[in-house]
């Protein structure tokens, strides 16, 4: 009985405990709904300040964005190319070393005794007339007679030793003083015991007298002179007391030697001479062309005093080179006199001459010198020795003019051709594009994203403009090759159009090279500098525009980089101009890119957004998104449609799924409608894009780690338009959602 | 036999209206349905029915001690575990019209309409009882934590509709509340024999008992959410009203917030609330409460049930009526909390000096801010102190009246009543309970019950234990056997340790 109670009850309790309700495990879905302002209606300007899309006060873009007069924005960036001074086109003037021989040359003889009272010599009356002088006083008749033998006279010519006759005559002073007149003298000039000439003196009357000349045969040796003289006279009375017949004086009438052995008074030569300066780089054509020096030296490297007397006296002149201020009388000179005089057989090394701030002008290239030497008197003074002096003796100097640093010259340069950038030894003569060392760069880093991202924009207006500086005064042309480097790596270069003023028709630089591959015509462009007047810094640009040149397909990639080598090619037309130090070429390469654009077929933008979406659920999760509406409203005040296309990609970049799906609508943002100068209307155009997103998307979103996005860029209406920095659009955004969540 | 029918039915169609009680939950009267007014004595009786301290007095023990009695009992409509069962728990996918019947039926059609849940927790640290012929007394501590929770239907719309515009579009209540209060009874309870009329011995009880306050939090949050045209608004009006380093740490970030320049990073709330223990151990403030209670106790020979099997054996009816958790306790010095404010969210404003010059171009932080900051921080938490005030929290207060049918090993009890307050679990829905008890071997309690109306719908309970003569262990548990409607109810209780001497 007791048993039955214990399963009665246990049966009971247990009966009620099943009866009691507990709860279950919970395992539901919920399907939620959410509709949400995701983005107020906010408007974006395109450019501007601080609520800018871009803000351009700011940043790169402040330095990349720009607005005209008209609110058009331009990409524009300016950046210096810095080729630093280009001397290298003043012409190099080299001078060959030059030897200036100055010989003494013929040599004159005068004087050939010093001034004596007694005269030269003498003949007394007894020995002219074998006559008692004492018999014939004054008032004695004397009868007429003659010498009976020539009366020889030794002349005393302290000065003169020997010579050897070129040329000239000589002339002998004879006075009477034998105290009667005498009717004829007959004077043989004798050298030695060689009988030179006679002269015939006639009526040498008392007290009186009377020169004869005698013209000198060249190769006359005349040395230790002495005369034979003999006399006639008619029957008179004697006038005085009887004397001498003196030689009064023997003198040279111009007469030259070749060579003499006397005291020689000072003796004047000179020559004149030209040395040529090279013709291979500078052209003086006009008198006052000139190269005017920084630094420079005229070397005498030697100076040789060739004979044994001394030059008192030694100038050499170059009338072409001419010290400030650069008269004619300014020109440059040496000379040693004085203290300096060149004594007999000195030697002069390396007399140096500075010839900084010096101008050389020479005409026709030839630079002309002259030399003017006095040897030193040696009749002067006493105790002067005799010296043998050849005509063919000599001084003798070595002229070199070397170490030019030209800053200045005016004339015609030869054509020359003037590396702009530095060459990299590294890769031997060549001059390469994509050699840092080498290439003069412009980065375009602040575009760099949309050069990436935006393909297919036709920029309408785009130009690149060199702004310059030059000092050049002779036409100058540059010849280079501007290449430029988009984003993804691609290569366009600028050339100019065919027939313009800018093409390059053959490559003159071998050496040019892009990537180690030598560039050929198409790859380059060529412009010409304006020339200034007067050698002055001028400012003057040059632009490449869609006219001139391939600017527009050229930025149309959008470079990031401009990469540019080049030559400046100097005075190809061979004119006459000015070039001094420092040759200046300074320019400013301006790219200019408006967003004044047009699309034929759309641009494309591409993007790609690294975007983990990892956090959302995935279908093995509780919570779901089911689907996705998401709208944006938008007043869209751009001239461009935009067309987006979204391609939702895993960790490997495969396409997961895209947006809008095959057989949707396009996700577009359409056009604003445009006035006839291309600008958007200020009303703009409304619309409302959509972007549906259905479960089997959703499912896949948390997979999705990047976000393809690609827009379709369009110019309203395929037309040019022009962007404004007060465009935009305002947009705003909402979102609804069904989410499931699944609780088990 | 008509009269304990009609009783029966009486009692029953009381339960068309019933709901339950925050009542001391014993193991004992856990077992028989919850009731327990004519039936549970010793120091137990203190907080059911104080005359039943002297309730059999007739045994050989006169004292009775305990230790650790606890006692547990939750439930409310929002804990309706049959439409959770129905709609939650068969992988349906809920939405629109499944999402409407499932609410209606948890929540009523009146979207205003609130749904709660409670749990008391008490625990008997103590209690002795000692019975004299005339007269009884006995002591009991009682700790007590009585919770409530309470939302509407918004807040469940939210999460099964999301922010749906069909149904948030013109706007909807989202309300929720959240009610705690912690306290220590030291109850004194004496009971005696007043009277014998017709036959029946009256027993009369009171217990009073202080009350030791420990700590009150309430809070009531108030919304309306509107959600259309991709715009959020919600209108809100909340109170917190707490002490302790709570109320200290709410009122300094407060003050911090208002105090923090214009660009700064506002103070986080976090930092503000560390938990204290202290907050429910000490005593905040004391108060006083009462427990009534009488009892008759008559011979049930009466009963035609032939003195055979289990019914063999002396036969007794009593019946108790008592009142009981009555008073309140005042916590002087609670700060309130209060913000009126309101959240409207129609799409982030793009602006990009902020995001440039706050966020460093980071669209991410700009956004975590404009919700974290602007939203969460300078709207939900912009409270402001209200001062202090003397905060009452009522006892929940049952009238209950009960009986219990002895013959022989076993017993039937009824119980009926109805709370006066919504305090805990209690409920103004009146209650019935019915419990059968019968004591295999003399020793061994099996009971069972169920209870019906109050703060649940019907639960079905079970008790046993060991009771010897001068040693009781027993415990009791109750769940429903469905919610649908009410809600559920679950109690659970443990003796403790009972000697009797």
């Amino acid at each position: 009985m007791r048993r039955q109670h214990i399963l009665l009850t246990a049966a009971s309790v247990f009966g009620l405990l099943l009866a009691c309700e507990t709860p279950g495990e919970p395992n539901f879905s919920t399907s939620q709904k959410l509709e949400i302002q995701v983005l107020k209606s906010t408007e974006f300007q395109l450019l501007g300040g601080k609520k800018a899309l871009i803000d351009t006060t700011k940043g790169d873009a402040a330095d990349f964005f720009t607005t005209d007069p008209d609110g058009v924005v331009s990409i524009s960036t300016e950046e210096d190319f810095d080729f630093g001074d280009l001397n290298n086109a003043i012409p190099e003037v080299s001078v060959t070393p030059t030897d200036v021989n100055a010989q003494v040359g013929e040599l004159s003889l005068g004087s050939f005794a010093s001034d004596s009272p007694d005269g030269l010599g003498r003949a007394n009356f007894e020995q002219l007339t074998t006559l008692n002088p004492a018999l014939f006083g004054p008032g004695t008749p004397l009868p007429g007679g003659q010498s009976p033998s020539p009366v020889n006279i030794d002349v005393s010519t302290d000065y003169f030793v020997s010579a050897t006759i070129k040329s000239g005559a000589l002339s002998i002073s004879l006075r009477n003083t034998l105290g009667f007149n005498l009717s004829t003298l007959t004077l043989e000039l004798r050298s030695a015991s060689t009988v030179i000439g006679t002269f015939n003196f006639v009526n040498l009357n008392h007290n009186s007298t009377l020169t004869e000349t005698l013209s000198m045969p060249n190769g006359t040796v005349l040395t230790d002179i002495n005369m034979n003289v003999s006399i006639s006279w008619n029957g008179q009375n004697m006038s005085a007391t009887p004397q001498d017949l003196i030689v009064q004086n023997v003198q040279g009438v111009s007469l030259v030697a070749s060579q003499v052995e006397a005291v020689l008074s000072s003796q004047e030569f000179s020559t004149t001479g030209s040395f040529e300066i090279d013709r291979t780089q500078f052209l003086f054509e006009d008198f006052n062309d000139y190269v005017e020096l920084s630094a420079g030296s005229l070397n005498l490297e030697q100076l040789v005093n060739n004979m044994d007397i001394t030059i008192s006296d030694f100038i050499l002149s170059f009338p072409n080179i001419r010290r400030a201020p650069y008269a004619p009388g300014d020109s440059l000179f040496i000379r040693f006199n004085g203290a300096d005089r060149i004594t007999a057989r000195r030697v002069i090394n390396n007399y140096m001459v500075n010839m900084a701030n010096v101008r050389l002008y020479a005409p026709n290239n030839e630079m002309v010198y002259n030399v003017y030497s006095i040897t030193a008197d040696n009749q002067q003074g006493s105790g002067s020795s005799s010296t043998v002096v050849r005509e063919t003796d000599n001084i003798f100097a070595r002229v070199a003019i070397s170490g030019l640093t030209i800053r200045d010259v005016v004339g015609t340069i030869i054509t020359k051709n003037v590396d702009l950038n530095d060459d990299d030894l590294a890769n031997g003569p060549n001059i390469d594009l994509f050699n840092d060392n080498e290439a003069n760069l412009i980065s375009l880093d602040g575009i760099e994203d949309l050069s990436d991202k935006l393909g297919g924009l036709e920029f309408l207006d785009a130009r690149l403009a060199i702004t310059y500086q030059t000092n050049i005064g002779v036409p100058a042309k540059i010849v280079g090759s501007f290449v430029g480097v988009d984003a993804k790596g691609n290569l366009l270069y600028l050339t100019g159009k065919a027939g313009s003023e800018f093409q390059v028709t053959a490559n003159p630089f071998t050496n040019f090279t892009s990537n180690g591959t030598q560039l050929s015509a198409n790859q380059m462009i060529q412009f010409e500098l304006a020339v200034s007047p007067d050698g002055s810094m001028i400012t003057s640009a040059i632009e490449f525009d869609k006219n001139n040149s391939s600017i527009i397909d050229f930025l149309n990639k959008l470079p990031v980089e401009i990469r540019f080598i080049g030559k400046a090619v100097i005075n190809e037309g061979g004119v006459r101009g000015r070039i001094q130090q420092p040759v200046r070429f300074e320019p400013k390469i301006l790219v200019d890119i408006p967003l004044s654009i047009q699309t034929i077929t759309a641009a494309v933008y591409t993007d790609t957004l690294d975007v983990n979406m990892g956090s959302l659920p995935s279908p093995e999760d509780d919570t779901n998104l089911n689907s996705a509406s998401i709208n944006l409203t938008y007043v869209n005040r751009l001239p461009l449609e935009i067309d987006i296309t979204m391609d939702f990609m895993d960790e490997n970049y495969n396409v997961i799924t895209t947006a809008p799906r095959t057989g949707q609508a396009a996700i577009a943002l359409l056009a604003s409608p445009v006035d006839v100068n291309g600008f958007a209307s200020e009303t703009g155009r409304s619309g409302i894009l959509s972007i549906q997103l259905n479960r089997d998307q959703m499912d896949l979103l948390n997979r999705v780690r990047y976000i393809g996005l690609r827009s379709g860029l369009t110019t309203t209406e395929n037309g040019a338009v022009r962007v404004r920095a007060t465009d935009g659009f305002t947009m705003g955004m909402n979102g609804s959602f069904s989410i499931s969540t699944t609780i088990n | 036999m008509k009269s304990i029918l009609t009783i029966l039915l009486f009692c029953l169609a009381l339960t068309t209206l019933a709901h339950a009680q925050g009542r001391l939950q014993t193991a004992t009267n856990i077992g028989l349905g919850g009731g327990g007014t004519a039936y549970v004595d010793s120091y137990d009786a203190n907080f059911l029915n104080p005359a039943n301290i002297m309730l059999r007095n007739d045994r050989k023990t006169k004292i009775s001690f305990g230790l650790l009695g606890v006692g547990v009992s939750a439930g409310g409509p929002l804990a309706n575990i049959s439409t959770y069962n129905q709609y939650l728990t068969k992988g349906l996918t809920l939405s629109g019209d499944m999402n409407a019947k499932m609410l209606d039926t948890w929540f009523g059609t009146d979207p205003n309409a609130n749904r709660s849940v409670g749990i008391d927790i008490s625990i008997t640290d103590l209690g002795v009882a000692y019975q004299h012929s005339n007269w009884a007394a006995s002591i009991a501590v009682r700790q007590r934590v009585l919770t409530n929770i309470g939302v509407n239907r918004g807040l469940p719309e939210v999460f099964f509709y999301g922010l749906d515009p069909a149904l948030f579009g013109s706007g909807r209540a989202v309300n929720m509340n959240m009610d705690v209060t912690a306290f220590t009874e030291v109850s004194l309870g004496y009971a005696m024999h007043v009277a014998d009329l017709y036959g029946a011995k009256i027993l009369a009880g009171v217990a009073p008992k202080i009350l030791m306050g420990h700590n009150t939090q309430r809070m009531d949050f108030k919304s309306t959410i509107t959600a259309n045209n991709g715009n959020f608004r919600q209108q809100y009006n909340y109170s917190i009203q707490t002490l302790g380093s709570l109320a200290d740490g709410l009122d300094q970030y407060s003050i911090d917030r208002d105090n923090t320049p214009a660009g700064q990073e506002l103070p986080q709330i976090g930092d503000y609330i560390e938990p204290d223990a202290g907050d429910f151990a000490g005593v905040q403030t004391t108060g006083i409460g009462f427990d009534l209670g009488a009892t008759a106790i008559l011979n049930a020979d009466f009963i035609p049930i032939p003195k055979w099997g289990p019914f063999r054996g002396d036969r007794q009816l009593t019946i108790g009526l008592s009142i009981t958790d009555i008073g309140k306790i005042n916590f002087k010095d609670a700060s309130e909390f209060r913000n009126v404010g309101e959240v409207f969210y129609d799409g982030f404003n793009y602006d990009t000096e902020m995001i440039d010059e706050q966020f460093d171009g980071d669209f991410g932080a700009y956004a975590e801010s404009v919700f974290k900051d602007s939203i969460g921080v300078e709207s939900y938490l912009d409270f402001s102190r209200n001062g202090s005030a003397a905060v009452s929290r009522a006892l929940p207060t049952t009238i209950n009246l009960g009986t219990h049918l002895k013959m022989g090993r076993f017993g039937l009890m009824l119980d009926v009543g109805a709370g006066l307050n919504n305090t805990g679990v209690n409920s103004k829905r009146a209650y019935m309970a019915l419990g059968t008890e019968y004591k295999l071997f003399g020793f061994w309690p099996l009971r069972v019950g169920m209870r019906t109306g109050g703060y649940s719908n019907a639960t079905y309970h079970f008790g046993t234990g060991l009771e010897f003569r001068n040693f009781e262990f027993s415990f009791g548990a109750a769940s429903s056997a469905t919610s649908k409607e009410n809600g559920a109810g679950i109690s659970t209780a443990f003796s403790g340790l009972m000697f009797h001497f």
